[in-house]
């Protein structure tokens, strides 16, 4: 105790820097979240230089290859193997990026938008409008996340934007809960009080003064949304619920039926899973390291 | 003076941290014997607490005892092994903490919390143990003993609780009894009271008592000798009265002066002592209180000056020690 | 306690009815309407009208809410488009091979995580430690299907040890009265039976348990880690307390208190998590049931699958809430 408190007194001495800046350094000395970006930004890259990294069209199909069945495994000029239609996997994994980066942001900014506003709504006015807005949200998570996206898809039909909506409607009440949170801790808070004194108004106080002080935890929680929502595509995809077009290069589609040829072509159901897992992982790995860098009650030590 | 229970020389902590070594503790010695109150004095930080820590070997994980011998009942005790101190803790060497309401088990019952140090160190089954744990309790204060014991720490009040806590642990009659702040969380009137109970209970049975404080008042009305810690080191050493009539030390002079008193006149000015305390990241190589003193001479910035006794049973570390009618003066003719 | 128990279940309900607005709704919001939905694909111009008589869809919709209600409180959820049976049968028949998974993955992520969790915490900073950080991490990236595609492949189609789909060996007779084959087993005193049963729960148990251990090993070893620098831990260790029994006692006790909390919410993923295992290892529970479903628009089972799981998830929380209230004196007591 009494150490804590020189070091924290002895700090005082020096000069404070910005959270950011603080927040920065100890990301910079994280292992972990290093290597998270590296992945992140090869998936990234992969998702948009794709038609120059891929030796082969998606979609091109050279049947004359499984003419003796499923499936020829890796060579010299199929890096990944081929797939049942005569398909270059290498290239299909690259292409796949796009639309697991493409689908994984989209769901986590509709749910981040909308949980948004109703959390913030919800814990700023309070009363009533909280009441019910929280109810909504609990009857919401009262079903596990993954079911509730198939219920969505269930009604909207399989595709690829249906399960965007999904996934993003599945992070609305997890958003919203979270601003909720952050949103009353702040609403006591001194500082709050002293602008409401002054005559601030209410809308000024919420943009201005409570929405940046909450941003931390929703920068953390975005980025593990995104882990998840990729998961989560993927999963849709694998049941059939994704792409209808099963030309489409979707990790999780070109995951389907593959449990068929485990014995024969191996390859096909393995590549797919380990883009994912590296794509989760290098997500899962730069928020880890965020909330990390970001905790508060680390500020001021090393 | 009695054959001293317990006698530390040269005692050094350090601890290990991101932003490198912290000299906790530098060199200290004291001795305490049987029935005797020792006062440790000192500001947060200034390495008390730890003192007593490391003396059970219950440091945090980044501490090091780095030098020095702590005897006791023949053996050093920062050269014991675990299971060795185990049978000391608690049994010969008792303590209470500050926070009575996190340091106990939030989970467990008081009775099942007073009869862990009767089973463990006397092997009393659990009808033995609850009988002497009712009796523990009542001679701590707290009325309807026996439902008590199966009562939860949140049901008691802050005073009860640390009633409780002195209770454990003069359970198994120890020879020794740190009390580290023992009285800083609770509010003032019972403050009063727990002060009161520690000083009957350790007389009743002779115990030693080693009481850590930051408060002067705590120390005027309990100890015998007391030691101003500052730094990691003492500053000075001796009978209560001694210090509290004729400090010697600048830093003692400070403590006393800084006391706000009810007699001076309204437009008497306090008198914080300026700065604040040391970097503890590096050894000292000057006198620690130098920066913040008003009677530093040149050599107080060259070295580290020595523990040196100034009268019988008197000690100082100071190169320009305060002259000893200076508090006196200052007391009767109103402060300069 | 009792008063807690009952306010916990009374907030239950406004849940519980919500959930059932919700699902009547969703029914309505189908493509091709509630009729279209009870008939599936063998709908006509003439048979939906009648069935929009006979179930009062031309009623009111808060008319329609309240009967469909009353049906689904009854028992009565349907009939499955695709094998005309009731809902609520298939249901039943069903459920019991969900729930042995699930206990099964539940048992194993809990067996295996707290001490990991434990054991990381107690070397903070070592080997194990990082070691055991890493294989979380990695652990919650894999998704279920994979991570069960993978097992499949090198256990059991590769080295062959373990069987790869179904429940049972099919020559094997058993007798199924609960329908819980570990039960069943036991109650018909076959032991080979119950090994079989066992080493088809090994894959799928693990492949949908393999998320919830490593959340529950991070969970265990943050909270042994807080729990640890506690003052009360300080003060048994000052009383002189065995090490073994500071950890039990003192750490342990306290730091279930988050972990049951965490197990709880793994219940949901569980549950989630069955419906992608099932159709890797042809596990003929409810997820197969509702993946088929989807495929074949059967909405009647749609309904009474999403509604019973989630009444499952609910009444879990409400079980892990209580059991938390129990384990807290604090809020036993009140």
């Amino acid at each position: 105790m009494s150490i804590a408190e020189l070091e924290s007194r002895e700090i005082q001495l020096e000069r404070p820097q910005g959270l950011w800046s603080e927040a920065w350094q100890r990301l910079r000395r994280n292992r972990g979240a290093i290597i998270g970006f590296g992945l992140v930004g090869t998936f990234v890259l992969v998702a948009i230089f794709a038609p120059l990294l891929a030796p082969y069209g998606p979609r091109e199909q050279n049947l004359s290859l499984v003419r003796e069945g499923c499936c020829p495994g890796p060579s010299a000029d199929y890096w990944f193997g081929v797939d049942a239609l005569g398909r270059d996997e290498f290239s299909r994994i690259l292409y796949g990026a796009r639309y697991s980066l493409l689908i994984g942001v989209v769901s986590v900014a509709v749910g981040l938008t909308f949980g948004l506003i109703l959390g913030a709504v919800a814990g700023f006015f309070g009363g009533i409008i909280d009441g019910v807005i929280m109810r909504l949200m609990d009857i919401m998570l009262a079903i596990p996340g993954f079911l509730l996206a198939i219920g969505i898809v269930a009604m909207l039909g399989p595709g690829i934007w249906q399960i965007m909506i999904a996934v993003g409607v599945v992070n609305i009440p997890i958003f919203a809960r979270l601003l909720r949170g952050a949103v009353l801790a702040q609403r006591e808070n001194d500082f709050v009080l002293a602008a409401r004194a002054v005559g601030v108004p209410r809308r000024t106080i919420l943009g201005s003064h409570i929405l940046p002080n909450s941003i931390s935890p929703l920068i953390v929680q975005g980025t593990l949304a995104l882990a998840t929502a990729i998961i989560d595509v993927a999963g849709l995809g694998y049941l059939g619920l994704g792409p209808q077009d099963p030309a489409t290069p979707e990790w999780g589609t070109m995951l389907t039926d593959t449990i068929r040829y485990l014995q024969t072509a191996p390859h096909l159901a393995i590549i797919p899973g380990i883009a994912i897992v590296l794509a989760v992982l290098g997500f899962n790995l730069i928020g880890d390291g965020l909330r990390e860098a970001l905790d508060p009650k680390l500020r001021g030590r090393a | 003076m009695r054959t001293p229970l317990l006698t530390v020389e040269d005692l050094e902590v350090r601890f290990g941290t991101s932003r490198g070594l912290v000299y906790a503790v530098n060199g200290i010695s004291f001795d305490i014997a049987p029935g005797e109150t020792l006062g440790i004095v000192g500001e947060s930080g200034c390495g008390k607490s730890v003192t007593s820590l490391a003396l059970l070997g219950i440091l945090a994980r980044n501490g090091r005892v780095t030098g020095g011998t702590a005897m006791f009942g023949g053996r050093d005790l920062l050269k014991l092994k675990d299971e060795q101190l185990r049978l000391i803790r608690g049994r010969e060497i008792a303590m209470i903490f500050q926070d009575p309401m996190t340091s106990l088990n939030p989970v467990l019952t008081i009775g099942k919390q007073l009869r862990e140090p009767l089973q463990v160190h006397f092997g009393m089954d659990k009808s033995q143990a609850d009988r002497r744990a009712v009796e523990l309790l009542e001679q701590v204060g707290i009325p309807s003993a026996k439902q008590r014991l199966r009562d939860y720490p949140h049901q008691f009040s802050g005073g009860m609780r640390q009633r409780v806590m002195i209770a454990i642990a003069l359970a198994c009659e120890p020879k020794l009894l740190i009390a580290d702040e023992p009285t800083t969380a609770l509010d003032v009137t019972i403050q009063a009271q727990i002060l009161e109970l520690l000083k009957t209970l350790v007389s009743e049975r002779d115990t030693a008592l080693m009481l850590i404080t930051h408060d002067l008042g705590v120390v005027a009305g309990m100890c015998e000798r007391v030691n101003v810690m500052y730094a990691g080191m003492f500053m000075e050493t001796g009978s209560a009265a001694a210090l509290f009539s004729q400090p010697r030390h600048p830093y003692t002079l400070g403590l006393l002066q800084s006391v706000p008193r009810l007699d001076a006149g309204r437009r008497q000015k306090l008198m914080p002592i300026p700065g604040s305390p040391r970097n503890m990241l590096s050894p000292p190589g000057e006198c620690p209180f130098a920066p913040r003193c008003r009677y530093e001479v040149e050599q107080s910035r060259q070295q580290v000056p020595p523990l040196e006794e100034i009268e019988p049973g008197h000690q100082v570390r100071c190169f320009n020690p305060v002259p000893a009618d200076e508090w006196q003066r200052e007391r009767l003719g109103g402060a300069a | 306690m009792l008063r807690f128990v009952v306010r916990r279940l009374l907030l239950l309900l406004p849940i519980l009815l919500g959930l059932s607005i919700l699902v009547f709704l969703w029914i309505r919001a189908l493509p091709g309407g509630p009729a279209q939905a009870l008939l599936g694909e063998r709908a006509t111009e003439e048979a939906i009208a009648q069935i929009e008589r006979e179930y009062g869809l031309d009623k009111p919709i808060y008319v329609q809410y309240w009967r469909y209600l009353e049906t689904v409180l009854q028992g009565d959820l349907g009939q499955s488009v695709t094998t005309r049976r009731d809902v609520t049968e298939e249901l039943r028949q069903k459920f019991p091979a969900t729930i042995e998974l699930a206990i099964a993955a539940m048992l194993f992520s809990t067996f295996f995580g707290i001490p990991l969790g434990f054991f990381a915490a107690k070397r903070y900073g070592g080997t194990f430690d990082h070691f055991s950080l890493v294989a979380s991490l990695i652990g919650v990236s894999i998704p279920v299907f994979f991570l069960g595609i993978i097992l499949k492949y090198v256990f059991a189609v590769q080295l062959g040890w373990l069987p790869t789909v179904g429940r049972i060996d099919v020559l094997i007779e058993l007798e199924h009265p609960t329908n819980f084959y570990v039960i069943d087993a036991i109650l018909a005193g076959d032991p080979a039976a119950l090994w079989d049963v066992l080493k088809h729960l090994i894959l799928p148990a693990i492949a949908l348990g393999s998320i919830p251990l490593a959340i529950i090993a991070r969970i265990t070893r943050a909270a042994v880690l807080d729990v640890q620098n506690e003052d009360y831990v300080r003060t048994a260790r000052a009383k002189g307390m065995p090490p073994a029994v500071v950890d039990r006692r003192h750490v342990l006790r306290n730091a279930m208190l988050p972990i049951v909390t965490i197990i709880g919410l793994q219940v949901g993923f569980l549950l989630a998590g069955a419906v992608l295992t099932e159709t890797v290892f042809a596990w003929p529970g409810i997820g197969t049931w509702l993946v088929d479903a989807i495929e074949s628009r059967n909405y009647p089972v749609l309904q009474g699958g999403i509604l019973f799981v989630a009444l499952i998830f609910v009444v879990v929380n409400l079980l892990v809430d209580v059991s938390y209230a129990f384990l807290n004196p604090r809020i036993r007591l009140s």
